[in-house]
Order: structure tokens, then C-alpha cells, then sequence
């Protein structure tokens, strides 16, 4: 099922459509990159490669979350898997993994461009790029599983829209935290921002990122923060951070799963 | 069926009151009623896709709510129940797969009308090409109930429902458009706003 399910993935044309734009993105940032040297080459395709995969990724896993079950599920091809015997909770397991790996392979495309123009420009492999493009991987899994939790009862804009303000939380807790830990708002509202720390999930922030954002490189994938006069720096996450936001991916994978056998199919 | 109801969900209103009937192995039923009847509501509680309001629906003996007893039935939906992106024969591999059968998919296909190889994209499809495809759907792994809604009225179909009635599998249709379908099923259920008329 999950084999036919990613090939009709594959067909989709806007799943092509962002995975091709993507690629012709990472050409023309090659191409201007060429023309610089030194720091400001690579700064110019990290910082690039980082507003990829933060736009372009969010739309993909908007996108695959919020689809994931209610064209098919009014269409009634849901509802044949069903009557012809498959669980709903398997139905909706395997179209969430489709897209999970979906989500994957658009990111192992891009990645591999990136890692290409790197090459052509004469830096060699960019491990930092990588790890960068796998920290976002979890943050659009993020947001692919809270997309399709609520795309399995509701429709697909609401829950694509959902699915983006679990990102926003996400990302502002952390910047919240970093606020908070570098002095620039005040210690009364520890309480408040540590308990949001502890309950929501947290954006992944990779180590390249917090260094281009120190440097004031980033660009739109990590703006300047500048509180009251202090710039405020988000750090890198810690394996912590990355092992409670798994599992806030895993408890919108099981609602989503569990919405299925709720939804009318 | 006994007695079944189905609302619609989320409400107290009726699709379907107070329906029984009973279709033995080998015998047939033709469903039949307006736009809006209750035919495709009464076919989706028989094959356990809508639960009952009031009343119980059992297949063989068992629920059609469990996936086993779901394996027996063979289901054709109406309209397009396909993903524009998935080849013609995909969709008879994978509902194979799912029922646990290793019947080549080419031979429902050819028993539907269909090509044997058919890897076109179902989205190039003509309509009527859809409804042989959900026909042959609908037979993959020699299921013993099969309940075909709105499958038109193709010489294969009359085919299909005739050596299946032979084979000693029960036969439910739910059309708008009767034509022979009665005379091959035997029985016709008539609905009218969602109750036997």
C-alpha cells in the first residue's frame, strides 16, 4: 500500500512543481555564490539553503499533512482500502509514513543539490548544511504530523494552518527561552516561559543556523533579535530538544492515526 | 439486516429507517431508489463503512465493522473512488494485497473489461472505464459477498454478477437506473426517502 500510495505521491504536480523549484532555487543561489569568495560564498549558500528549506519545506509539509486523508477520504478511495479490508488505523499509519517519507526524499533531493553546489563552488561537502537539512526535516515532520492530525477530522486548510502555528509555537518558545537565559526579558516571566518550554515542542535549531545568526548571516531563516537594545542569539538545540519534539511528532502520528478511524470514510 | 438505521453524522436525522432483508448465499438484491434514496448509505453500513444508528447489519455471520469479514466482501464504490495519480492496475494489486490474495490482477481486469496490463493513469480514464475498474475491484480474490454501487450496465458486469450468483456468492446492487439488474438478482429493494417504499 505505502509503495503505490508514494508513487501517486510522486505524480502529484505540485509535489514535483516544489521539488523542481527548489532545485532551480539552488542553481541561481550557485550562481550568485559563484561570484563572491571566501566567507561570503559560503555564507551565501548556507543562509540561502536555510530560507529553502524553512519556506519550501513548510509549504511541503503543509502541503502533505494537511492532504493527507480528506480528498481520498470524500473521493471514497479511502473508503475502498476499508471496505475491502484494510484497518482504518492502517490506512491511516501508512498514508502518514507515504508522506513522512515523501517529505524525506524531497529533502534528500534538495540536500543532495545543495551538497552538489557546494561542490561545483569549490568548498567540498558542507557537513554543517547537512545537519542543517536533517534539524529541519524534524521541524517539517513537526508540522506534516500536526497538519494531518487535524486534516483526519477537519478540512485541509484549517489544519494546514494548525499545522504552521505548532511551528510558531515551537520556534518562539525557543526564541523565548534564549530571551529569557541571555537577560533580555525578565526573570518574572521565568515561570511562564519555562513552563511553555517543558509542555510545547521546540523548534530544532542546528548549529549552522545559531552561527549564521551570530554573524548576523542567517537571513529570513533566523532574523536578528534585538530586545531592548540586546541582540539575542537563539543557541543550537541540545538532544534533549530534539528527543521531546520526537515526541510531539509521535503523539500527532498517533491523533492522526486515531482521527482516521473516527473520520466517516 | 435487521431493523437498520443509519444517521447521517453528527445528527439525529435518518439516512436510512428501519430496513431488513435478508440475501442468502447465491441469491442477489438490487437496491434501487432516487438520488438521495439511501442506496449508498444502506450499501456503506453493509460493507461496514457507517456504523448503524439502530438495528445490525452481519455478514456471514460476523460484523462487517471487522476488517475480517471485510475481506469477504467484495466492494465496488460509485463515482470515482481513485486517485488521479494511480495506475489502472494498481488499484487492482493493492486492493489484492489488502484482501491477502495472490490472484493475478490482470484477470479481474479482463473479467471487468478491462485490458490485462492496464498501466494507464486512472485520471486518463472515461467514466465508464472507472466503473469496470471498480468492478474489477470489486472481484479480486473471488470474494463471497460482493456489493457493486452503481456499476453499469456493461454485458461483463451482467457477466460478473451472473457466474458469481452461480458460484454461490451473494449479490447486492445499488443503482438509480435498474435496467436488467432485477430480472438477474431476483429481488429488488425500492427506497424512498431512506425507507423501503
Amino acid at each position: 500500500m505505502m509503495g503505490i500510495d508514494l508513487r501517486i505521491l510522486a505524480r502529484r504536480r505540485w509535489v514535483l512543481g516544489a521539488t523542481l523549484a527548489g532545485l532551480v532555487f539552488l542553481i541561481i543561489v550557485a550562481i550568485i555564490a559563484a561570484g563572491q569568495s571566501g566567507q561570503t560564498r559560503a555564507d551565501t549558500l548556507q543562509s540561502n539553503s536555510a530560507s529553502l528549506v524553512l519556506l519550501g519545506g513548510l509549504i511541503v509539509a503543509v502541503g502533505l499533512g494537511g492532504g493527507a486523508f480528506s480528498r481520498d477520504a470524500s473521493s471514497g478511495y479511502l473508503g475502498l482500502l476499508v471496505g475491502s479490508g484494510a484497518t482504518p488505523s492502517r490506512v491511516g499509519a501508512v498514508r502518514l509514513v507515504t508522506r513522512l517519507a515523501a517529505l524525506i526524499g524531497i529533502f534528500a533531493i534538495w540536500g543532495v543539490g545543495m551538497q552538489l553546489a557546494s561542490v561545483v563552488l569549490g568548498r567540498g561537502l558542507d557537513g554543517p548544511l547537512v545537519v542543517h537539512t536533517l534539524a529541519w526535516v524534524v521541524n517539517c515532520a513537526l508540522v506534516l504530523c500536526a497538519s494531518a492530525a487535524l486534516a483526519s477530522v477537519i478540512g485541509p486548510v484549517a489544519a494546514g494552518v494548525f499545522g504552521l502555528m505548532v511551528f510558531v509555537s515551537a520556534q518562539a518558545v525557543v526564541n523565548l527561552k534564549a530571551d529569557l537565559d541571555q537577560g533580555a526579558i525578565s526573570r518574572g516571566s521565568q515561570s511562564f516561559v519555562d513552563s511553555v518550554y517543558s509542555i510545547l515542542p521546540r523548534a530544532i535549531v542546528s548549529p549552522m543556523l545559531a552561527d549564521l545568526q551570530r554573524r548576523g548571516q542567517a537571513g529570513p531563516a533566523a532574523p536578528d533579535i534585538n530586545i531592548n537594545g540586546l541582540a539575542v542569539v537563539v543557541p543550537a538545540s541540545r538532544l534533549i530538544d530534539l528527543l521531546w519534539t520526537l515526541l510531539w511528532i509521535l503523539i500527532f502520528a498517533a491523533l492522526a492515526t486515531y482521527g482516521v478511524r473516527r473520520r466517516q470514510l | 439486516m435487521t431493523d437498520l438505521t443509519v444517521r447521517y453524522q453528527g445528527t439525529a436525522e435518518a439516512a436510512i429507517t428501519s430496513i431488513s432483508c435478508d440475501v442468502p448465499p447465491g441469491s442477489g438484491l438490487c437496491v434501487t431508489g432516487h438520488e438521495g434514496a439511501g442506496k449508498t448509505t444502506l450499501i456503506r453500513a453493509l460493507v461496514g463503512l457507517v456504523q448503524p444508528g439502530r438495528g445490525s447489519v452481519s455478514v456471514r455471520g460476523g460484523s462487517p465493522q471487522g476488517p475480517t469479514v471485510r475481506k469477504q466482501i467484495g466492494y465496488g464504490p460509485e463515482r470515482m473512488p481513485f486517485p488521479r495519480g494511480m495506475r489502472v492496475i494498481d488499484a487492482v494489486r493493492l486492493v489484492g494485497a489488502i484482501r491477502g490474495t495472490d490472484e493475478d490482477a490482470n484477470l479481474s481486469l479482463e473479467r471487468a473489461g478491462l485490458p490485462a496490463g492496464d498501466r494507464r493513469l486512472i485520471s486518463l480514464l472515461e467514466l465508464g472505464e472507472v466503473r469496470r475498474l471498480s468492478l474489477a475491484c470489486a472481484i479480486t480474490g473471488a470474494p463471497q459477498i460482493l456489493v457493486l454501487d452503481d456499476p453499469w450496465e456493461y454485458s461483463e458486469t451482467m457477466e460478473v454478477i451472473r457466474t458469481a450468483l452461480a458460484d454461490g456468492t451473494a449479490v447486492v446492487v445499488g443503482t438509480p437506473d435498474p435496467g436488467g439488474f432485477p430480472a438477474l438478482l431476483g429481488r429488488t429493494l425500492t427506497l424512498v426517502d431512506g425507507a423501503p417504499a
